[in-house]
């Protein structure tokens, strides 16, 4: 079996990865694609912990965060078409309309 | 069989019945008598207004109906105690204020906002689900039901600041969900549980960097919600490109949404340590620091009550960091004074809106002329978001600072009353223009009676509050104490 702080070391270099991503990327598609990286390493996180604690709850709640993500991804891409739309590039760098 | 759930089930029926009128709009119409969808648009139903007021009212029936039936539902991961139905009740009035608030508003843009407004029941369903979530998987679902909901919202209006103001809330909400996600599995790694009352006693069994960490990732989802330092970047891009009764939404209710969680989830994370309070103290004193004195740069109204509101959440911090039940009956009624204060003026913005072509706040010179109404709800509501006495937001901060003191947080207290005249010199400057300075635009205003008749509730409200505030007070007090 592999150990589980294995199983927690990932988990925590892929949230890492996934906020340098949102930080370092300015295309909202690469910015969305980092922030599901976020998410999945709660789910390894859910899963193993899951397995340490022997209790099914863990992985239960891994489901509903795949949902969550799904729709979070489902809503980040129309708004992310709209963005096409009116400024004619996905790229986070050109919307700068508002500052005060 | 017990019926607690009485006012959730009300409103996902309501829902149900509006998506389903949707559904069968123009069906069964001759072809060639169907409505045809206008340029640019789709064939929605024309907005309802009475509709919309009858299922308020279900809700409110059904709120009615389900007072002093407490206790929990769906195995233990739904509670319903009088902090919840304080909180039910909250969210009704802020929503059904924002509801009619949006129909005044598209009414001028020549829009029909018909998924708009089944997307903003969607939010109220979800607020009502969160302050009820006595399980970390509901508190997380029904969060993210009001934040995707949000993103909508914010971008409907689909034109280049709309679309700014909704990418922007997107990246940085979803940052902030994957972290309060993260932070969840961290919790639930070193308890074992995702029940609340159960991860309490886990946790305070043994403090771990673990469960510290888990905390600190919670904290800063939550933290983003309720627009606080050092999460607060978004706040002013976001109420200025947003529809305006959407920032009002924002303002009212999902920043109190963030605040009731934060109460809720206090006694599962104040036994991890004294950090905690220092935390919230020190997130406190840079949020008054920042809201008040960026407010005083403003030039556009919207930005100015974004500002003002990231103040208010660092007045509300200090009730958090303060802790116990006194602090938080201070916080539960600072949450009404400010809900109804930043309604009002939003609601006033919205129908200024209307007749204007911005938000700046040249535009709000001779506005006394052109609407005395419309100002003096503006003078109220800044005045009493302020601080002024005898107004409620006056009330709300005296009871939170005078807490604070109490609880030994002299100091805190003293940084809260050093920025209340800062906050009052950018309400005058808004007041100034609208009262002091002149305009060319001599045209009136026009306001339907409906909107008359809310902002004059609203208004009443805050000055009730201030001549009165005992029973508020009163109710508050027996809603905190519940949760000890």
């Amino acid at each position: 079996m592999i150990p589980l702080a294995h199983a927690f070391l990932l988990s925590g270099a892929l949230f890492v990865i996934g906020l340098a991503g949102v930080m370092i990327r300015r295309n909202v598609l690469m910015i969305l694609l980092s922030i599901e990286l976020m998410m999945n390493a709660a789910n390894l996180t859910l899963i193993a912990a899951a397995a340490k604690h022997a209790d099914l709850h863990g992985q239960m709640v891994a489901f509903f965060v795949m949902v969550i993500a799904a729709a979070e991804v489902a809503v980040g891409l129309a708004i992310a078409v709209l963005l096409f739309r009116n400024e004619g590039s996905v790229d986070t760098d050109l919307v700068k309309n508002l500052k005060g | 069989m017990n019926s607690i759930w009485i006012p959730e089930c009300a409103a996902v029926v309501v829902l149900i019945c509006l998506i389903l009128k949707e559904i069968f709009h123009g069906v069964g119409a001759p072809p060639c008598g169907r409505p045809v969808p206008p340029a640019g648009g789709h064939g929605g139903s024309p907005p309802c207004p009475p509709l919309h007021f009858i299922g308020l009212m279900i809700v409110f029936v059904a709120l009615i109906f389900a007072r002093q039936k407490f206790g929990t539902a769906f195995s233990e991961t739904f509670i319903s105690d009088p902090f919840s139905y304080f909180f039910k009740w909250y969210f009704l009035g802020m929503f059904g204020v924002s509801l009619f608030m949006s129909f005044d508003f598209f009414s001028k843009k020549g829009r029909n906002p018909t998924e708009y407004l089944l997307v903003l029941w969607c939010s109220f369903l979800g607020f009502l689900f969160l302050v009820s979530s006595n399980d970390l998987l509901i508190l997380f679902i029904s969060l993210e039901v009001i934040t995707l909901s949000f993103y909508v919202l914010t971008s409907y209006a689909k034109d280049k600041t709309s679309t700014e103001a909704g990418i922007k809330y997107l990246i940085l909400g979803s940052v902030a969900s994957a972290c309060f996600v993260y932070g969840l599995s961290l919790l639930y790694a070193e308890a074992g549980t995702t029940q609340l009352v159960k991860l309490a006693q886990n946790l305070s069994q043994g403090f771990s960097a673990i469960s510290l960490v888990g905390f600190v990732l919670v904290l800063a989802g939550l933290g983003f919600k309720i627009a606080a330092f050092p999460f607060q970047f978004w706040v002013p891009d976001v109420y200025e490109g947003a529809p305006t009764p959407v920032a009002a939404y924002l303002a009212s209710a999902s920043k109190i949404a963030g605040f009731a969680l934060l109460i809720r989830l206090s006694f599962v994370f104040f036994p991890l340590g004294p950090e905690i309070q220092k935390i919230f103290a020190v997130l406190a004193v840079f949020s008054i620091l920042f809201g008040n004195l960026g407010a005083c740069l403003q030039q556009n109204i919207k930005r100015l009550l974004a500002y003002s509101g990231i103040g208010q959440a660092g007045y509300l911090l200090i009730g958090l960091a303060t802790g116990g039940q006194e602090s938080y009956s201070a916080m539960l009624f600072y949450f009404v004074a400010y809900g109804m204060a930043s309604l009002a003026a939003f609601y006033a913005v919205t129908l200024i809106g209307n007749s204007t072509t911005g938000d700046g706040i040249e535009f709000y010179r001779g506005m006394s002329r052109r609407s005395p109404f419309l100002s003096a709800v503006l003078f109220i509501s800044l005045l009493s978001m302020a601080g002024i006495p005898p107004l409620a937001g006056f009330f709300g901060k005296f009871l939170v600072l005078l807490y604070a003191v109490q609880g030994g947080l002299a100091g805190l207290a003293f940084w809260g009353i050093l920025f209340i005249p800062i906050s009052l010199y950018y309400s005058l400057r808004v007041i100034r223009a609208m009262y002091l300075e002149e305009t060319s635009v001599k045209d009136k205003i026009e306001i339907s009676i409906a909107s008359r008749g809310v902002l004059i509730l609203l208004v009443t409200g805050v000055l009730l509050l201030g001549f009165w505030p005992a029973p508020l007070f009163q109710a508050a007090k027996s809603a905190a104490l519940s949760l000890f």
